[in-house]
């Protein structure tokens, strides 16, 4: 009996490929018998050329139905089949087959009465005599994998014959028993469904046959498909589609007894999936392994339905299709065979930073030198103290105890997010887990090293030349905004400085890698936490860099996320209250200072003119001439050289290191003139250096960059510049030798040791700390045990401009303690577990009258002195020490309460930061083994090499092409499972070796790499 | 191609020139441009303490050593009377403390006196002001000297005085406090600080004071000024000076506390009287007034006997730098309105560590002055006058400056004395009112008196003797008291009432 073919042909959105496929359909030596084809709403002309096809019968069906349910849809127009020999030829838009490809497959079933499907060689359709896809099957675990797939076709598989599975497109199978089985399961309405399908044909009896003899094209990728799959659907979506459907057959295929266990297994292997895909940086598919694992647990009764569908019919035991599965032995080549390609590709690739050869070491080596010099003083000691520093809280858990959300320690104390830098501060103290403090004295002693280190390693970016390279690091280590905020105490200003270099490092070439990408976010992070006032400017910058940043535009959106992660809470906090821009101000302790007027600025001084221009006009007799002038005429060399990256020919990029410098000039003006944190009676700016840091971070790049567009006669300028400004900077540079800096080296005691030495048994013991201001007012603040620390000083009570219902309530006991009065002070005390008061001296600022602040000092220690509830201990060299004996009975704890661990808030804030700055550093820390060990199939892997390692026209690129040195991380396309390894012998003993591969991957010479 | 090349670079140059302009736009405009600034205020509070009972303690009569004949016995050489008062208008519980130092059998009891009231009476704050005066008259010992009563401090300055031959001072401090005091003196001369034995850990036990001759911690020094600091209980300290020349008597004084250091000091109610600085110039003088200065002391009786010039009759403004720095001073002595003198102003640099006295010279006319002085550095102040002409010679006075200028209402008591006046000074931007309103206890015929302020200008009213005033002002004002009679001369400060316990502002 002649065998009768239904050809189904579902189309969506398909005119491009149709033509040719209805071309060959017409053309078959073999004519079908019958043609149905399943148009799925089609918003282009599919239906139109469906419908010109000769004795074609067209259905409409909606377009949300999968290839599946289409083919379904057709099977119920075809009708009941009469006999045995009705089959069906599935076939998608673009499976256009050879004119003799029905013929060669009815030729295969018809000698063969046990083959029920058989599956023709699907050719690329771009190229056909490329392989795209022949026989599919699955390993031990299920992971499905195709037999062959992106090979040249030279006939080296045509011996292959029994499989377990078929593609759908081109899929011959038997009417009876397609609707015997009922089809594709429609839980999987994208992804396996033919390979389930086979699986259910083999557990009925009867046989899967390959016909390589009968070729039909496959689009691949880029096949129109349907609305679940099509060219359109993004990489993302297929890698989770195919994630989901292995885990529904998983769930399907499993003993009844197992699939309880894996069912509660989906969600927690999902989430250790997604960690995984950060370590392989690739992002984009971890959410869809937590989805998938969601979507299969909650399916509803499609599991079941298809437990059901497969029992119903089957008639062999699982164990009959075991040899068809992949070997382990075969998958574990294919693996080695992709990671030696992945590794071809990449890890060849020269670093171009060549830290030893092109004089980096040199460069830190002086750095260790002259920061020996400078700061010997501080060499051995713990502790630094001046300006703004304090000493961090003495262990490593009280440091993380004081980031999130929770009890701070104001007044007598409130409810609040902490400051961002609380977390720097948590993790610099970590370091140094033994002191934690004694970090602050490294990041001094080493600061001048890190920076050159930061400096140079960020010129490798710009320029290959040695001499240049070291030029940046020296004037990066030169800016004057450096060195003042070194020779105040700056800290935060300090840690800004040594790691804006690294940002601009990473940032750089953040759109070609995630893992350059995350480490971007993470230094934005810090740094915005060290210095939210260049949070603006960066924010521009980083907008800057997403108008340019092409098709990778997600890895440069994404940066600021854990910035945003980080001042999220204290956002919130402030936009309560009103008041946004106290989030741009300095953390730590308030010191008051005088900005800079913008002349100042302009030169990189953040607090005035340096007293030594001045100084040295009169010097060489031009006294009475404005120091300003003369630093103009310092700094002019460095400016003139940025600026010739406008006009020369070759230094267009330094055009990007003017536009940062005027941005961080900006900012440094306005932050100068944002006076948001109070210190006493004092309204404190924010510290406009770190933003001069970004400006001179934008010049010094700008004339690296002329200076290397420059073939000859670059070395002039460059000492000029360099001369210039180590006249300007010398005497701050030299402030720790001269003796003129603030920071000295301390014990790290902030309280009188009378009450150190208290609070180590009693570390609740509160000190009322009372100050004159100038105005004659007086400043009130209660320490608690040793004194305050850097880590516990929060801008919610610095920047606060009203009083809270604690500080009123601290005021009134100052007052009345500093006055003749007769306020009955005992049960305050007792009641805030106040032990000492102590009266520190007015801090004077310039020429400011200090009568009012002395009589107010003399009023208060008088009525100290008075007061019989205290007894004055004697001076100290913090001032004036009185003590509460009566405290001596109270308990010697202060309940710092709620923890940040306490509050469903702060176990809230904690956990999302946690979250978001876990999977950063995931994505961050570079894992080159691990990345090549995930690698993808060969047909994806070509074009992501391709995209990524070649040519990259905006990206910034080094004088030499071999300045890349990052991982070119992200693969596409489906990842092999390195957790499902084990495999069974195949009766097919030919191996699914990648014979002849598409060789652009390493050589890029022709093709036809004879196997 | 060179057509193309030409292109390109003047593409270049252009945009080089565009961007050039660009850049230097916005650095200009950030140097340049007066931007707007987020200046906010510190938050604060001004906090009244609870009220307490206050004190202020008059410092007593006037001693004499070696009075009663002896040469180290002391002795009180009058009993001085007291006006006080406080703004209910019920007078202040009177108490008086011991002078141990003092045989007080016989003479007059000149004990210093305490006067005590609450600190506020049904919420309101209670004002309290008292003064004491006392004429002498007895041998070397000669004039009338008004003195307010103080409120204890720990820290007070004194610039008044001398240790030179015929030049006595001394120096009283009392403890009305329920505690032992330890004061530790610092003293100031005219070649710098003065080391003197026995000055620090001077013991005052509760409720007594102390008479302690300044000659016997820094003898021989022209310009003295002393610093009191005390721990444990609070002291008021004053200094008794008088002159003697040769066997003529040169008049008395009991000065209070002057102003702590200071960028800017301000002496009110200077009197110029003509029988000391000018003595020719006013023929209306009592007789015995005469005394030219070139004439070498030649005056008859009682006349004042000015020696040369530079002597201790010509009205002087004592200056001490206490820090480091050389002091630029800009001394400013404005003329009373309706006055007859007129003012002056000169630069004078005065040198860091050292008590300079400044004589103004001749042609600081017979008038009222208030002399400003604005210093680089913080300063202490005083100025002297005497006054010739009554029947008992020549007196002197030392004008102490007030620690600061009082404002809303403050009391002013005006203790027994001629000519009582009380100067104001404005050293604000506009007019201010000043009302003096009696309160009891008041002398028949005192009424309110109603002055307006103008700013810089200083100006005087005459008050009645023996009466407490409310003084009210809108603006905050500089004031003293002065007395002038033939040959009687004093003055006080008016100093802001209960300091210890004003309100204070707080900062968080």
């Amino acid at each position: 009996m002649r065998p009768r073919v239904t050809a189904i042909l579902v189309a969506h959105d398909a005119a491009s490929h149709l033509p040719r496929t209805l071309e060959a359909l017409a053309a078959q030596t073999r004519p079908v018998d019958r043609l149905i084809a399943v148009d799925l709403e089609s918003a282009d002309s599919s239906a139109d050329l469906l419908a010109s096809f000769p004795s074609v019968q067209v259905l409409s069906a909606p377009r949300t139905l999968s290839f599946g349910a289409a083919i379904e849809a057709a099977v119920r127009v075809a009708g009941q089949p009469e006999s045995d020999n009705e089959w069906l030829w599935l076939l998608a838009a673009d499976n256009a087959p050879d004119p003799d490809a029905l013929a060669a497959l009815l030729g295969a079933v018809e000698v063969a009465p046990s083959v029920a499907v058989a599956g023709p060689k699907q050719m690329s359709w771009d190229d056909p005599a490329y392989i795209h896809e022949f026989g599919e099957t699955i390993t031990t675990l299920g992971a499905s994998v195709p037999i062959i797939d992106g090979e040249l076709d030279q006939a080296q598989h045509d011996n292959l014959s029994d499989v377990l599975a078929v593609a759908a497109g081109g899929m011959l199978v038997r009417h009876r028993l397609w609707r015997q089985l009922g089809g594709f399961d429609p839980g999987l309405p994208a992804v396996d469904d033919a390979l389930d399908f086979c699986v259910r044909v083999r557990l009925a009896g009867h046989r899967v046959q390959l016909v390589p003899s009968a070729r039909i094209a496959s689009a691949g990728e880029r096949a129109p498909g349907t609305a679940h799959l099509g060219a359109r659907t993004p990489r993302r979506r297929r890698v989770r589609l195919a994630r989901t459907a292995q885990l529904h057959r998983r769930l399907a295929y499993a003993p009844a007894v197992m699939v309880v266990v894996h069912w509660l297994s989906l969600l927690p292997l999902g989430v250790l999936r997604a960690l995984l895909q950060m370590i392989r940086k690739h992002p984009t598919a971890a959410p869809g392994e937590v989805r998938a694992a969601l979507a299969v647990a909650f399916s509803g009764r499609s599991v079941s339905a298809a437990r059901r569908r497969i029992a119903d019919h089957r008639i062999v035991g699982w164990s009959a299709i075991a040899p068809l599965r992949q070997p382990l032995t075969a998958g574990r080549r294919r693996r080695m065979l992709a990671r030696e390609q992945y590794r071809a590709a990449h890890a060849v690739r020269s670093h171009g930073i060549a830290f030893f050869s092109t004089g980096g070491a040199w460069v830190v080596l002086g750095g260790i030198v002259l920061a020996a010099v400078l700061f010997a003083p501080l060499l051995g000691t713990t502790a630094v103290r001046g300006g703004p520093l304090l000493p961090l809280s003495p262990t490593v858990q009280e440091l993380w105890s004081h980031v999130g959300y929770g009890y701070r320690d104001t007044a007598i104390g409130l409810v609040g997010p902490a400051d961002p830098f609380a977390a720097l501060l948590a993790v610099l103290g970590t370091l140094t887990f033994w002191e934690p403090s004694s970090i602050v004295v490294y990041l001094f002693l080493s600061a001048l090293p890190l920076a050159a280190l930061g400096a140079w390693f960020t010129a490798t970016r710009l320029t290959a030349r040695p001499w240049l390279r070291a030029l940046a690091a020296l004037l990066w280590v030169l800016a004057p905004s450096f060195l003042v905020a070194l020779q105040t105490g700056r800290l935060s200003a300090v840690l800004a400085h040594l790691m804006l270099p690294w940002l601009f490092f990473a940032g750089l070439v953040a759109s070609r890698s995630w893992s350059a990408s995350a480490a971007t976010a993470l230094l934005f992070a810090a740094i915005g936490a060290a210095a939210p006032s260049l949070i603006p400017p960066l924010l521009v910058v980083w907008l800057l860099a997403l108008a340019a940043g092409g098709r990778r535009f997600l890895r440069i959106l994404l940066v600021p996320v854990p910035l945003a992660a980080l001042f999220a809470p204290l956002a919130w906090f402030h936009a309560t209250r009103g008041d946004w821009l106290a989030l741009l101000a300095d953390p730590g302790v308030p010191t008051a200072f005088r900005p800079g007027n913008g002349w100042s600025l302009a030169l990189g001084y953040p607090a005035g003119m340096p007293a030594h221009l001045a100084d040295l006009l009169s010097g060489v007799g031009l006294g009475g001439a404005d120091g300003a002038v003369l630093g103009t005429v310092l700094i002019a060399p460095l400016v003139l050289v940025a600026l010739a990256a406008l006009v020369l020919p070759g230094a267009g990029r330094g055009i990007v290191g003017l536009v940062i410098a005027v941005l961080g000039f900006a900012a440094a003006v306005l932050a100068s003139r944002l006076f948001v944190s109070f210190t006493g009676s004092d309204a404190v700016a924010v510290w406009p250096g770190a933003a001069l840091s970004l400006a001179w971070l934008g010049l010094v790049g700008a004339a690296v960059l002329t200076l290397g567009a420059v073939r000859r006669g670059a070395v002039a300028p460059a000492l000029v510049a360099a001369a210039g400004v180590l006249v300007l900077v010398l005497p701050v540079l030299l402030a720790p030798v001269l003796g003129t800096s603030v920071v000295r080296a301390s014990d790290g005691r902030t309280l009188p040791a009378f009450v150190t030495a208290e609070a180590v048994a009693r570390p609740g013991i509160g000190t009322l700390v009372l100050r004159p201001t100038r105005d004659g007012g007086l400043a009130a603040e209660l320490q608690r045990g040793s004194g305050d620390t850097l880590d516990e000083q929060t801008t919610l009570a610095h920047t606060a401009t009203e009083e809270g219902a604690g500080d009123r309530r601290l005021g009134f006991l100052a007052v009345n303690l500093g006055s003749r009065s007769g306020f009955d002070a005992s049960p305050e005390l007792d009641d805030l577990r106040i032990g000492f008061v102590l009266l520190e001296p007015t801090s004077l600022t310039g020429r400011s009258d200090p009568r009012e602040a002395d009589q107010v000092e003399a009023r208060v220690s008088a009525a100290l002195d008075e007061n019989p509830l205290l007894t004055r201990v004697g001076d100290t060299t913090s001032g004036v020490l009185w003590r509460y004996p009566a405290a001596d009975e109270l308990p010697g704890t202060w309940p710092e309460e709620p923890g940040n661990t306490d509050t469903p808030i702060g176990v809230g804030v904690l956990a999302v930061q946690a979250l978001v700055f876990g999977l950063t550093l995931l994505l961050a820390i570079p894992t080159g083994g691990l990345a090549a060990s995930g690698r993808p199939l060969p047909e994806v892997r070509r074009r992501t090499v391709d995209a990524d390692t070649r040519a990259d026209d905006d990206a910034p690129r080094g004088d030499d092409d071999s300045v890349l040195d990052v991982y070119v991380d992200e693969p596409t396309g489906q990842a092999l499972e390195p957790e499902e390894i084990g495999d069974i012998p195949q009766v097919d003993d030919v191996p699914p070796v990648l014979g002849v591969q598409r060789p652009e991957v390493t050589s890029g010479t022709g093709r036809g790499n004879d196997d | 191609m060179t057509e193309h090349v030409r292109l390109r670079r003047g593409a270049r140059i252009g945009g080089g020139v565009l961007g050039l302009a660009l850049l230097g736009g916005v650095v200009a405009a950030g140097t340049m441009l007066p931007l707007p600034a987020v200046d906010r205020t510190p938050p604060s509070s001004l906090i009244t303490p609870e009220a307490t009972g206050q004190q202020r303690l008059c410092p007593g009569g006037l001693i004499g050593i070696g009075a009663g004949g002896s040469a180290t016995a002391t002795s009180f050489l009058a009993s001085p009377s007291a006006t006080a008062g406080t703004s209910t208008g019920e007078g202040p519980a009177v108490s008086r403390i011991e002078v141990p130092d003092v045989a007080s059998e016989g003479g007059p009891d000149g004990s210093p006196f305490v006067l005590a009231a609450p600190g506020a009476e049904s919420g309101e704050t209670l004002l309290l002001a008292g003064a004491q005066s006392q004429v002498v008259n007895a041998g070397e010992t000669v004039g009338f000297s008004a003195t307010a009563c103080a409120e204890t401090g720990s820290d007070t300055w004194l610039a008044a005085g001398s240790t030179v031959v015929g030049r006595t001072t001394i120096l009283l401090l009392s403890n009305p406090s329920a505690v032992t005091a330890t004061v530790d003196l610092t003293i100031f001369g005219e070649e710098g600080p003065v080391s003197a034995p026995g000055s620090a850990g001077i013991s005052i036990v509760a409720g007594a004071q102390r008479v302690i001759p300044l000659a016997g911690l820094a003898p021989d020094i022209a310009s003295p000024v002393v610093r009191v600091q005390s721990t444990g209980g609070q002291v008021v300290a004053a200094l008794q000076s008088s002159v003697v020349r040769g066997l003529e008597p040169g008049g008395v004084e009991l000065t209070g506390a002057t102003a702590g250091p200071g960028l800017t000091q301000v002496l009110p109610g200077l009197r110029v009287s003509a029988a000391a600085g000018d003595a020719t110039a006013d023929p209306a003088a009592p007789p015995a007034a005469g005394g030219d200065a070139a004439a070498g002391g030649a005056g008859a009786g009682a006349a004042p006997l000015p020696e040369s010039e530079g002597s201790d009759t010509e009205t002087a403004l004592r200056v001490f730098v206490p820090g480091d720095d050389d002091a630029v001073l800009t001394i400013g002595v404005r003329a009373e309105v309706g006055s007859a003198g007129t003012g002056l102003s000169f630069p004078f640099e005065a040198t860091a560590g050292r008590v300079t006295d400044i004589p103004f010279t001749e042609d600081l006319a017979e008038g009222l002055y208030t002399v400003t002085v604005e210093s680089s550095v913080p300063i202490v102040a005083s100025a002297r006058s005497s006054t010739g002409g009554g029947p008992t010679g020549i007196d002197l006075a030392w004008f102490a400056a007030p620690s600061g200028p009082v404002s809303d209402e403050t009391l002013v008591a005006v203790p027994q004395g001629p000519d009582p006046r009380v100067h104001l000074l404005n050293l604000g931007e506009s007019t201010t009112q000043a009302v003096l309103t009696p309160v009891a206890p008041a002398a028949p015929g005192a009424t309110e008196i109603v002055v307006d302020v103008p700013a810089g200008a200083p100006v005087s009213a005459q008050v009645t003797a023996g009466t407490v005033y409310r003084l009210a002002s809108a603006d905050p004002l500089f004031g003293s008291v002065t007395f002038l009679g033939d040959g009687q001369l004093s003055a006080f400060p008016i100093n802001p009432g209960n300091p210890s316990a004003s309100p204070l502002r707080v900062y968080p």
